[in-house]
């Protein structure tokens, strides 16, 4: 599925957030983007597995021009689930078309993870947080995702 | 234009609110520690889910399995709860503790995907902590309820008040958010305790005044409307 066509465009997002943000302030705005990348996220992982859900992550944020885009193996691990994947992502398009900011920027990011995770699995209880962002001045974003112990 | 609303189920209570909560209203269910918010609430969302509506409840504090034996063993009656819950009529989850971020994202997601109509989040007294001024929970809380008035979906919120004693109760921030708010008592007569509520507030529609006595029974809460309870 990954790679053979894109399901949203990393610019066209952005030009919506922009947009979004002037008209309904930053809290709608953010909520939109998760929401954008949250239904995109879901398309994905209703044609992958659990199996191949990271990789294909990856390769739609890169394909979609998010930015360089890799998984890296988890820091946070919960008993009797399987292990979610963290994201780096070199040059996001979402902090490099922002300005500086004091807090994580990267919703849609965070919305197509936590969209494909949930689809993936079937499952609510699972979290992202954007715990680096390079609107923040770090060199990548990083997205953790794991579950949330019920 | 008729008000639309959504009804309870709790006997007694859709009378108390003419016919319902009006459809898309954040509403609270307050009481002090044991008067019942979250089985009322638990109930609001087992008759929509019943009615064939997808219904979701967000725990900020208790395991969704305790939840469910809670309330298996309260009403007896529920006979059809787990098969709704299989059906995934009524979601239960449990959300990260101390991560509004989070919790937003679960409303979200539960609306948008799945489709619930009804979402109750057990408890604001909780979500409180998440904020270190009262000043931001505000903030959050009218951003949280602007955000969700957007959407069609008509969502309670249940609110710890640290005492039954209708005197020396303070309001909190979200009283004051909140389109309507009912409160559970469980006060003092004759030497025994005797459970009631009130709908102290319910924006765009009249509704009934008086505290009227409630009772619980393995098929739900009955609302014994225009019985004193004094």
């Amino acid at each position: 599925m990954a790679g053979k066509k894109r399901l949203i465009s990393a610019e066209i997002v952005i030009c919506y957030r922009r947009a979004s943000k002037r008209m309904f302030g930053d809290f709608q705005a953010e909520r939109l983007s998760v929401a954008v990348g949250e239904g995109a996220g879901r398309d994905l992982a209703m044609e992958s597995d659990v199996k191949k859900i990271a990789q294909d992550i990856v390769a739609e944020l890169n394909n979609c021009g998010f930015g360089t885009v890799r998984a890296e193996k988890p820091t946070t691990v919960v008993a009797h689930y399987d292990t979610l994947s963290n994201f780096v992502v070199k040059d996001s398009a979402e902090a490099v078309s922002s300005e500086k900011s004091d807090k994580p920027l990267c919703q849609i990011i965070r919305g197509f993870i936590r969209g494909a995770y949930t689809q993936v699995y079937h499952q609510e209880n699972i979290s992202v947080k954007e715990t680096k962002c390079s609107a923040m001045g770090e060199k990548e974003c990083v997205f953790e995702a794991y579950w949330v112990p019920m | 234009m008729a008000l639309e609303r959504v009804k309870t189920g709790i006997e007694g209570l859709d009378s108390m609110l003419k016919g319902g909560i009006p459809k898309r209203h954040h509403v609270l269910f307050a009481g002090g520690p044991g008067t019942g918010k979250t089985t009322m609430a638990m109930e609001f969302l087992y008759h929509g889910a019943q009615a064939g509506e997808t219904c979701a409840f967000i725990s900020l504090e208790e395991k969704p399995d305790r939840i469910i034996e809670n309330i298996s063993s309260t009403f007896t009656g529920w006979k059809d709860l787990k098969k709704l819950i299989k059906d995934e009529k009524l979601i239960i989850v449990k959300a990260e503790k101390w991560n509004f971020e989070n919790l937003v994202d679960m409303i979200q997601s539960l609306v948008d995907h799945r489709g619930v109509k009804r979402l109750v989040v057990d408890s604001s007294t909780l979500l409180k902590l998440y904020f270190n001024s009262k000043l931001e929970f505000r903030r959050k809380l009218f951003e949280l309820m602007d955000f969700l008035a957007n959407i069609d979906c008509t969502m309670v919120l249940t609110a710890e008040l640290p005492t039954s004693d209708r005197s020396l109760m303070r309001h909190g921030v979200e009283q004051f958010v909140a389109d309507g708010i009912i409160v559970l008592y469980n006060l003092e007569k004759a030497e025994k305790r005797v459970r009631a509520i009130e709908v102290l507030k319910m924006r765009g529609t009249d509704h009934a005044r008086e505290i009227a006595p409630i009772k619980f029974s393995p098929d739900g809460i009955e609302v014994f409307e225009g019985e004193k309870v004094y």
